[in-house]
C-alpha cells in the first residue's frame, strides 16, 4: 500500500483536489472494505464503515501530520469506525480495550491434530469458508483487528502497533492469541471431518 | 521440566519465529526443541497453515461496483470508470462480493445473481 501511495500527491490531496481524492480512494478503498467486512461482518455495516471513513479522512486530510503513512492513518479511522458499529451493536460487550485482551493468562494449544496435508480442495467449499468466517467472528474485536492488519493486510508489527495506537509488545501478545485461537478453531474443524472419514 | 520449559519457550517465541524475526540463538534453540518435541512441531506447522488458510481464501481488496459507486456519490467525487470497474468483474462461479457466503450464477436472465443474498450485476433482458 505504501508504493501505491507514492504515486500521489499529498500536496493536491491537502488541497482538497476531487481527482486527487478520488485516485486515493481508487487506492485504498479496496483494501478498507475487505478490512471492514472481516471486522463487522456484515456488508451494510461494512459499506457504512467504508463510507465513514473516506469521509472523515476527507476532512481531516489538511490537518494530516505525515506522522505515519497514509494507508496506516487510514486502516486506523477505520478500525475506530468498525468498533464504533459493533459498540453500538453490543454496548454492554464491546469497547476499544474491554475485555482487556492482554490480562488473560496466554491459552495453550488443546488440539495436536496434525492436518496440514488434508486435501486443498477443501478450501473451496463454502461450508469451510463459513467456518473460517465463524472463527474469525469468535476474536474479539481487539485481537480481530491485530489478526486482520498483520496476517491479511500484510502490516508490519510496527505499523500494526501505530494503527491500533498501542505497543509492538502489546501487538504481538494479541496476535499471538489469536493465531492460536484460530488454530485451535481449525484444529477442531479438522477433528471433526477426520472423526468422519474414519467412521 | 527441561522439555515442559522448552515447549513455553517456542509459545512464548512463536510470533517472532513465524514471522522470521526471532534472534539467531533462540531460533536455533527452538528448531532444536521442534526436533524432539512432535506436539510443538504440530502446533507449529499447523498454526503456519491456519495463517495461510486465511490469506488464500481472503477476498480480493477490490471494491464492488456498486459498493464503490455509492461511495463516490457519498464523498461528491467524479465518478470516473476504473480498469476494474468499467467492465464486469465476476464471472458465474464467482464469490458474491457483497456477502462472500455463496457462488454468483446466472438467474436465467443473464443477470448474475447470489443465491445467498440476492445481490444482482449484468443483466440485458427487458
Amino acid at each position: 500500500m505504501d508504493k501505491a501511495a507514492q504515486t500521489l500527491s499529498l500536496a493536491k490531496l491537502q488541497a482538497g483536489d476531487p481527482h486527487e481524492f478520488a485516485h486515493f480512494v481508487d487506492q485504498y478503498s479496496g483494501s478498507v472494505y475487505r478490512l471492514a467486512l472481516k471486522m463487522v461482518s456484515e456488508p451494510q455495516d461494512a459499506e457504512d464503515v467504508l463510507q465513514e471513513t473516506f469521509l472523515k479522512a476527507q476532512r481531516a486530510l489538511p490537518k494530516f501530520e505525515g506522522r505515519s503513512s497514509l494507508a496506516t492513518w487510514l486502516y486506523r479511522i477505520a478500525v475506530n469506525e468498525a468498533l464504533m458499529v459493533l459498540r453500538k451493536r453490543r454496548p454492554d460487550m464491546i469497547s476499544v480495550e474491554e475485555p482487556d485482551p492482554d490480562a488473560e493468562e496466554l491459552d495453550e494449544p488443546l488440539q495436536i491434530i496434525d492436518w496440514c496435508c488434508l486435501p486443498e480442495a477443501e478450501l473451496l467449499s463454502n461450508e469451510f469458508r463459513q467456518h473460517l468466517q465463524a472463527a474469525m467472528q469468535q476474536l474479539s474485536p481487539a485481537l480481530r483487528a491485530v489478526f486482520l492488519l498483520r496476517d491479511i493486510e500484510g502490516l508490519s508489527i510496527e505499523e500494526t502497533a501505530q494503527t491500533l495506537d498501542v505497543s509492538q509488545a502489546v501487538v504481538k501478545t494479541r496476535l499471538l492469541r489469536a493465531r492460536l485461537k484460530l488454530r485451535e478453531a481449525l484444529s477442531e474443524y479438522y477433528k471433526e471431518r477426520l472423526t468422519e472419514r474414519s467412521q | 521440566m527441561s522439555e515442559k520449559h522448552d515447549c513455553g519457550l517456542m509459545l512464548s517465541s512463536l510470533v517472532e519465529y513465524i514471522d522470521g524475526t526471532l534472534r539467531e540463538e533462540v531460533c536455533r534453540e527452538i528448531e532444536r526443541h521442534l526436533r524432539d518435541c512432535e506436539n510443538c512441531r504440530v502446533v507449529v506447522n499447523t498454526l503456519r497453515k491456519t495463517i495461510e488458510i486465511y490469506q488464500v481464501t481472503a477476498e480480493p481488496d477490490t471494491l464492488p461496483a456498486d459498493v464503490r459507486q455509492r461511495l463516490f456519490y457519498r464523498l461528491e467525487l467524479p465518478n470516473e470508470p476504473t480498469e476494474t470497474n468499467s467492465a464486469l468483474a465476476h464471472q458465474p462461479g464467482s464469490l458474491c462480493p457483497h456477502c462472500h457466503q455463496a457462488r454468483l450464477d446466472y438467474d436465467g436472465t443473464l443477470t448474475l445473481r447470489c443465491p445467498a443474498c440476492g445481490y444482482a450485476e449484468g443483466g440485458g433482458c427487458t
